[in-house]
């Protein structure tokens, strides 16, 4: 059956090796400078990409630069940005209808942004939930069985508009730490201090879709496909809808392309879209990686009932990947980062 | 100038010398006309010698050959690949012409291969570059999965390539796949492949012979500017019925030959159909737990193809062939790519070609042959989701019509004029898309392309001595991109984007039209009977062009005329090649160099949108190629060890500066090495055949990684890092080598039986080496470890039951 497996593999994905990183070109140096304007928060991240890779993957962060920010709305208003490691700020709050520019000085360089303006999102009207099975994988994919999320909304008519959509899902962290336990003599887990601590799991895929072939009518789009699974038993999902300009739809679009395709014989040829809408005011031909973006978004939160009986389909169960720690007193500190907080979700229901 | 006229006056002088000679000293004519014994089919390239002597000719494309002998008795001899050696006493008086019958020999054990020509062709004819295949030859490489593969075998020759494993189309000579003109008994073909590139849809059994032409370029093609493969289908046999067919592990063949009229009305039918969706269903319902491994994805693959063809001889000097093609592919395909920025999770996707030819070839004398061609191609796609209110249908044509009329005049042995005219007509309908029930999609519709083609040409091979023979050819052609259709039209000194489109025109009559000349010469001088050099130049137009920027095309890529602002491609080729043979032909070697200069090709922009982009313009960047190259083949054409070696040093580049080089040019507007950029290719086939039943064969190949975008560093996006890629080609893939294992039982009773059964076994990758098809970067899996695509990363062993009844 091994010929039946070649054919099927293709479509699949599945025969891909790694490889190592011998043979890359010589590494080149790249400002990145990526900022996000909102209703309700304002993030900037200004670094360098990457200085060496090794052929193990291991990879050196460049020291960071040098920067001053700073918002300027339509108006001249000025607000100097906090810091530019990519921290949220919420004390800035963006308007509907107002022009912003980024304004960025980097050792010594001067930068600025394209002027962008917020564009009204229109509402996230629903989110739809569907079971599927995916046929076309193995049972014992994790997906296999699985819901479907679809989000719902009316386009704006009359303009071309450009939307993006990201998810969010959250979970209460069963475990901070995994380590190993000299008294135990093996690798144990320790819980979340303070207990209210959640895992968080972003989309690392760009969605985003343009109104050409339905302007004015229903925006219907398929988020994110959540394995039927538990824990937990009730799985909390987060959409955002996001109105955003063209020149940002093109970056995300390049990004896209980044990971569509990939791995099969239809790659799509590997490409970086450089100063969508930042430029160096001295040598406009130099080459910036980031995007400034303002936008306005709505969002939703839907809660997935993984009990719920679904016939001739059963949850796969998910099992940790060590067992606790006997040591019941024990716990590791449950810290802010990228993939875990404190702060609680919005929406969340214990 | 009076120095040219001397040279010119100097010129008809000798021509006229070597006729009178030549006339003087012949006073018969040995004239036949050569058939195959059990079809009645014509014989192209059968070498006819008489008296044993190293001078020879060769039967053209009617199975006629002449040569000038003095009256009385001769020996005369004949040979042709794949057929019995002729060897007959014959009494020349007159040149009244005789019909010669030879007798199919495909179990002979003395055989040849694979020929850059058959037998002596080589040194005869002054074409170079030309490759002749039957399927004797195709069936002595290892296949791919049991299957025999006509583009895979094809990739075995100098200068035949392709991106990678189970890429959709070849490269020939460092032309993109589109670059080459496909026909199937004079219908062109516009995707040559079943399952999306792994297995090439010609109907094996039904073939007679292939043509591929990747220097030479005869002036009866045009329309692609790299080659020209020329499938044909064999003649039904008219005299008895039979059948054959074969059961293999991805598809079904059954191949059937029937005499309607004794002599006089034929039919063939050669079909082929796959099962494996039945089969992965059988593997997962039935087999899955006895051998305890994971279920196969059911992606739904089917396919077929089916060709027939009837034959009419009402006289002696008339033959009427009706050809028709159908081929079919069908499956489920995960997310694998977007149409106008939708993503569908999952899509079904059919496509295929439905064809038919229409040929009545007159012989008037035998000096003088007329050809009568009508061709219609008709290529579908259709890509459907029925994923949730985003749900679409989007179906693409391209719809080829062809009327043909050729004549061949040979008013002497020395000389031989091929002219005709043709006329094309090309409806393309680039993207419906429609929006299915419940999908919140709008409609939309590309414009209707239409195109018109007329083109004459001519070609005279003329034998200006004993030692060169030179064929002069000419293609006068003319192309219009007629409307309805409406033309967007850009703001004067600004690159072509949407938004420097200032307003549309509608336009109803010829929206553009180019005119164009292409010349072709080809010389041959043969320094002895057994070494000859040739020289040869083709010039090539292309106004049809597939927008893709896939690695390998998609089935449902989009096709484009040239219009105002996509002028034709254009191809200059020029080639050299020593042939030598020896004198008992068991050996043959050629040595070929060739370079080609491309212009109006091009690249995409990043993130070009050409699916359903009605000013997909806008998305292209205008360059010019460059290919350069040298092949050297060595040949044992008998005995019980028979094979061929190959090794090829090709380059192939682009310079893309675009209308603007300062914000357009790729790579900084220098030359960068194109996809297909594999500078070392070394090919080699050895086959045993100790006696008629048992036949191994071993078939290695290696070739130099092809390019790919390399990233040069990588940045942090949000929660991931992203690779950055700056240069397109920067890096190469690992080497390429592998080799196949093919063992050949051929009628294993050994008994005469009217059933006759064979049994091929392969091993495809006998050493299991992952080759890769191309690098990537997947931001999902890893951060920074790239990761290689295998298409057939372990060994693949198939068993083939194959069976004839007459």
């Amino acid at each position: 059956m091994k010929f039946l497996g070649t054919i099927c593999c293709i479509y699949i994905f599945s025969c891909q090796y790694p490889v190592d990183l011998s043979n890359l070109p010589d590494t080149q140096k790249f400002l990145v400078i990526d900022a996000a304007v909102t209703e309700d928060f304002l993030r900037v991240y200004v670094a360098y990409s990457l200085e060496k890779v090794t052929s193990s993957g291991a990879y050196t962060l460049p020291k960071p630069p040098l920067t001053k920010a700073v918002i300027v709305d339509g108006k001249g208003v000025r607000y100097t940005v906090k810091n530019t490691t990519g921290v949220i700020d919420t004390t800035f709050k963006g308007r509907i209808g107002e022009t912003y520019q980024l304004l960025v000085e980097v050792d010594g360089k001067s930068y600025e942004s394209e002027k962008q303006t917020m564009q009204a999102c229109p509402e996230l009207d629903s989110l739809i939930v569907q079971y599927s099975r995916e046929g076309f994988r193995s049972r014992d994919d994790l997906p296999y069985d699985g819901f479907d999320v679809y989000a719902l909304a009316k386009d704006v008519p009359g303009k071309e508009n450009y939307y993006q959509w990201h998810w969010t899902h959250y979970a209460r962290a069963s475990y901070c730490l995994k380590a190993y336990s000299p008294a135990e003599k093996l690798d144990v887990l320790f819980p979340c201090f303070p207990a209210d601590c959640w895992n968080i799991v972003e989309n690392d895929k760009v969605i985003v879709q343009h109104d050409k072939l339905r302007d004015g009518s229903a925006l219907n789009q398929f988020v994110v496909r959540v394995p039927y699974s538990t824990p937990p038993n009730s799985y909390h999902l987060q959409i955002e809808q996001r109105a955003i300009s063209p020149s940002v739809f093109e970056y995300l679009r390049s990004l896209e392309t980044q990971t569509e395709n990939v791995g099969t014989l239809f790659d799509l040829p590997a490409q970086t879209r450089f100063n969508p809408n930042v430029f160096n005011l001295a040598d406009k031909s130099e080459k910036l990686l980031g995007v400034f973006s303002v936008y306005s978004y709505r969002y939703k939160v839907v809660y997935i009932d993984m009990r719920q009986i679904i016939p001739s389909a059963e949850p796969k169960v998910i099992t940790l990947p060590a067992k606790f720690s006997d040591d019941t007193r024990a716990s590791a500190p449950c810290t802010e980062e990228t993939f875990r907080t404190k702060i609680k979700p919005k929406g969340w229901i214990n | 100038m009076n120095n040219a006229l001397h040279h010119i006056k100097y010129l008809g002088i000798v021509l006229c010398f070597c006729a009178l000679e030549s006339f003087a000293q012949t006073p018969c004519y040995f004239v036949a006309r050569v058939t195959d014994a059990q079809t009645g089919e014509a014989l192209h390239g059968a070498v006819l010698k008489m008296d044993g002597l190293e001078t020879f000719q060769v039967t053209d494309s009617m199975g006629r050959v002449r040569m000038a002998v003095k009256c009385g008795e001769h020996n005369v001899s004949l040979s042709s690949l794949g057929y019995k050696p002729y060897s007959y006493r014959y009494s020349v008086q007159n040149d009244k012409p005789i019909v010669i019958k030879m007798e199919n020999i495909l179990t002979q054990l003395e055989e040849i291969v694979i020929s850059s020509q058959s037998e002596t062709r080589n040194l005869e004819s002054p074409a170079l570059g030309v490759s002749i295949m039957n399927l004797k030859a195709v069936q002595k490489l290892p296949p791919a999965a049991g299957e025999l593969d006509v583009l895979r075998s094809l990739q075995s020759l100098p200068g035949v390539s392709a991106v990678g494993e189970g890429a959709n189309g070849i490269n020939i000579r460092g032309g993109s796949v589109d670059q080459n003109l496909i026909l199937l008994d004079y219908m062109p073909i516009f995707n040559p492949t079943h399952l999306l590139g792994l297995f090439s849809i010609f109907p094996t059994d039904g073939i007679r012979e292939l043509q591929l032409y990747k220097g030479s370029i005869p002036a009866r093609y045009g329309g692609r500017t790299a080659g020209v493969l020329d499938v044909r289908l064999a003649e039904p046999n008219m005299e008895k019925f039979n059948l054959k067919g074969g059961i293999g592990m991805i598809s079904n063949r059954l191949h059937a030959e029937v005499p309607i009229i004794q002599g006089k009305l034929g039919l063939l039918s050669s079909s082929r159909v796959s099962f494996n969706e039945y089969l992965i269903k059988f593997y997962n319902n039935v087999l899955l737990n006895s051998l305890g491994k994971r279920r196969l994805p059911n992606n739904k693959p089917v396919f077929f193809d089916l060709a027939n063809k009837i034959s009419w001889r009402p006289t002696n000097k008339d033959n009427i062939s009706l050809t028709s093609y159908i081929s079919h592919d069908s499956y489920r395909i995960d997310s694998l790519f977007s149409i106008a920025g939708i993503v569908p999770k999952q899509a079904d996707l059919r496509y295929g070609h439905n064809n038919l030819a229409l040929r009545w070839n007159h012989y008037f004398s035998p000096k003088f042959n007329l050809n009568l061609l009508a061709v219609q191609s008709d290529y579908k796609t259709s890509t459907e989701s029925d994923q949730l209110k985003t749900g679409f249908k989007f179906d693409t044509r391209l719809i080829y019509q062809n009327f043909k009329s050729e004549i061949t005049y040979s008013p002497n042995s020395l000389q031989r004029i091929n002219a005709g005219f043709t006329v094309t007509r090309l409806k393309l309908t680039p993207g419906d898309l429609n929006s299915v029930e419940g999908s919140s999609i709008s409609p939309k519709y590309l414009e209707v392309e239409k195109g018109l083609e007329a083109a004459f040409f001519i070609s005279d091979e003329y034998e200006l001595s004993k030692k060169l023979l030179a064929e002069f050819g000419l293609r006068v052609v003319r192309f219009w991109n007629l409307g309805p259709v409406t033309v967007p039209v850009f703001e004067e000194g600004s690159p072509k984007t949407p938004s420097t489109i200032t307003s549309r025109v509608n336009i109803n009559g010829i929206e553009s039209g180019f005119n164009r000349l292409e010349p072709r010469l080809a010389l041959r001088y043969k320094i002895n009977d057994l070494s000859v050099i040739k020289i040869g130049y083709n010039r090539m137009n292309q106004f049809l062009h597939m927008l893709s920027n896939n690695s390998t095309p998609l089935p449902s890529v989009r096709w484009k005329n040239s219009n105002r602002y996509i002028p034709p491609q254009q191809s200059d080729l020029i080639s050299m090649g020593l042939f030598k043979d020896t004198r008992l032909h068991v050996w043959e070697w050629s040595f070929e160099t060739y370079y080609r200069w491309q212009r109006s090709i091009f690249d995409y922009l990043n993130g070009a949108e050409l699916s359903i982009n009605p000013d997909v313009e806008t998305q292209l960047l205008p360059g010019k190629g460059k290919a350069y190259g040298a092949e050297l083949m060595i040949n044992k054409k008998k005995g019980v060890m028979t094979g061929w070696m190959s090794y090829t040093y090709a380059r192939s580049f682009q310079k893309i500066t675009g209308e603007y080089p300062e914000i357009q040019q790729l790579n900084g507007g220098q030359w960068y090495p194109s996809l297909i950029d594999k500078p070392h290719t070394l090919n080699a086939l050895v086959n045993f055949q100790t006696e008629k039943h048992n036949a191994i064969s071993f078939t290695f190949t290696y070739s130099t990684g092809r390019p790919y975008t390399a990233p040069v560093s990588f940045y942090r996006s949000g929660v991931r890092f992203l690779p950055i890629y700056t240069d397109r080609n920067n890096g190469r893939i690992s080497d390429y080598h592998r080799l196949d294992f093919s063992w050949v039982i051929t009628n294993p009773s050994m008994k005469e039986k009217r059933w006759e059964g064979s049994w091929i076994f392969t091993v495809y990758n006998l050493y299991g080496r992952k080759n890769a098809f191309s690098y990537f970067f997947n931001p999902e899996y890893t951060n920074f470890r790239p990761f290689k695509v295998s298409v057939f990363p372990s060994p693949i062993v198939s068993l083939t039951y194959n069976f004839k009844f007459e």
